[in-house]
């Protein structure tokens, strides 16, 4: 549902002291969405008392405003007669528990458990930067190591390209891949890989301890 | 005084039956509240418990510095908050009655419902829809507004904006919501209401 705005929409109220809104030059629709705000703050007792009577004088006049404050008034009557489900015979009971084992953590000094902390968690994306800046350290780390730390390949058969222009290029690692020992090729293949588990691995830890809020 | 406040300030000084009046007095609510905002019943069960929790913890440094029911809709608003920003949240249950929770078959009774009742029925299940549909922040800011009767700047409070900011989520929140409605329903809106229009809060 939707009353139109009319062509002629009266001057939108101002507070005492202001300049008024008279010569407002905002669009039509623009106007039409403020006054339906004003008519909401209206509806909720949040006018002072010159804004007030003005609006109740604009809706005297422009039956389309006092449409529309009908219709906002009928979604706050909607809200309130949507039912409220009785709360269940146990949730005292629960909530009792709950205490108790509060209470008891608390006379252990143990960290209590129970709601999650007030402030809003880390949203996983950005819990994970870390954990993605660190794998890209370690992989890069292990690219620029790995050859130092390996002993040359046993032989030197070339793979992918021949000649001069092979030279000092990405076939030499290929080569070694290929035909070093396997447990060598095993660690540059998967070393990227374990270092991020691992991380994720204490980043999961650290998420399940929780923190307490403050109550 | 706040007769809310009274009772939190003597469950400072030790009286736990005010503590089982103030569930008492205000679970239900928070609990209609935290429905709306989570749409799953369970989790709005532990929302509850979570945020009484809390009270029980703050017990000691509390100090009342607002109506009680600010700062227990604050602590609830804040425990949906935290669980709607969940990465792996609890699935709602599609298809489910918005009211109880359960399936919508229970809202099927022995005895057919009168033509009054099913309008009323589908009304209310519009307006939840409807409600759901709303962003997160429009939902509570309508909610504790329109239903919690809280002020503006209470709202403000508990939500963490401005009270400009408040206006205008109230604000879009009803012309969202309107548009749901059918029109009949405006003219026979509350007979009276009028009068009570504006009135301070």
């Amino acid at each position: 549902m939707g009353t139109e705005p009319p062509a002629n929409l009266p001057a939108l109220p101002a507070p005492p002291g202001s300049p008024g809104r008279a010569g407002d030059e905002r669009s039509p629709e623009a106007r039409w969405e403020a006054w339906e705000e004003a008519l909401s703050a209206f509806l909720d007792g949040e006018l002072g008392a010159r804004e007030r009577e003005q609006v109740c004088s604009a809706l005297e006049t422009t039956p389309q405003l006092a449409a529309r404050l009908a219709e906002l008034r009928a979604v706050d009557h909607a809200l309130r007669q949507l039912p409220a489900r009785p709360l269940p015979t146990d949730l005292r009971a629960r909530l009792e528990r709950l205490l108790e084992a509060d209470r008891a953590a608390s006379a252990e000094g143990r960290p209590r458990r129970g709601p999650a902390p007030l402030r809003p968690r880390t949203p996983r994306r950005a819990r994970l930067w870390p954990a993605a800046a660190l794998a890209a350290a370690a992989a890069t780390l292990a690219v620029l190591l790995l050859p130092r730390l390996l002993p040359p390949p046993p032989r030197a058969v070339p793979v992918a390209r021949t000649g001069p222009e092979a030279a000092g290029t990405g076939a030499d690692l290929r080569m070694a891949k290929r035909d070093g020992p396997d447990e060598l090729a095993d660690v540059g293949e998967d070393l990227p890989v374990i270092a991020v588990l691992d991380v994720l691995e204490d980043l999961g830890d650290l998420d399940t301890m929780g923190t307490t809020g403050s109550g | 005084m706040d007769e809310d406040v009274r009772l939190m300030l003597a469950f400072r000084d030790g009286d736990q039956a005010a503590f089982d009046t103030l569930f008492e007095r205000w679970a239900g609510r928070l609990l209609h509240f935290l429905e709306r905002m989570v749409r799953n019943t369970a989790v709005a069960e532990e929302l509850v418990q979570e945020t009484f929790l809390r009270v029980h913890r703050a017990r000691e440094g509390y100090q009342p510095q607002a109506r009680f029911s600010t700062w227990l809709f604050t602590i609830g608003a804040n425990a949906a908050r935290n669980e709607l920003r969940r990465p792996y949240r609890r699935a709602v249950h599609q298809g489910s009655d918005p009211e109880s929770g359960g399936p919508l078959l229970q809202l099927v009774s022995p005895e057919p419902p009168s033509d009054q009742v099913v309008d009323a029925r589908r009304l209310s299940q519009q307006v939840a829809e409807a409600l759901e549909e709303l962003p997160e922040r429009q939902r509570a800011a309508l909610w504790l507004c329109a239903v919690e009767g809280l002020s503006y700047a209470e709202v403000a409070e508990a939500l963490e904006a401005t009270e400009k900011s408040v206006k205008a989520l109230v604000h879009r929140a009803r012309v969202g919501l309107a548009r749901t409605l059918p029109s009949t329903e405006a003219a026979d809106a509350e007979p009276g209401a009028m009068q009570r229009t504006g009135a301070a809060k």
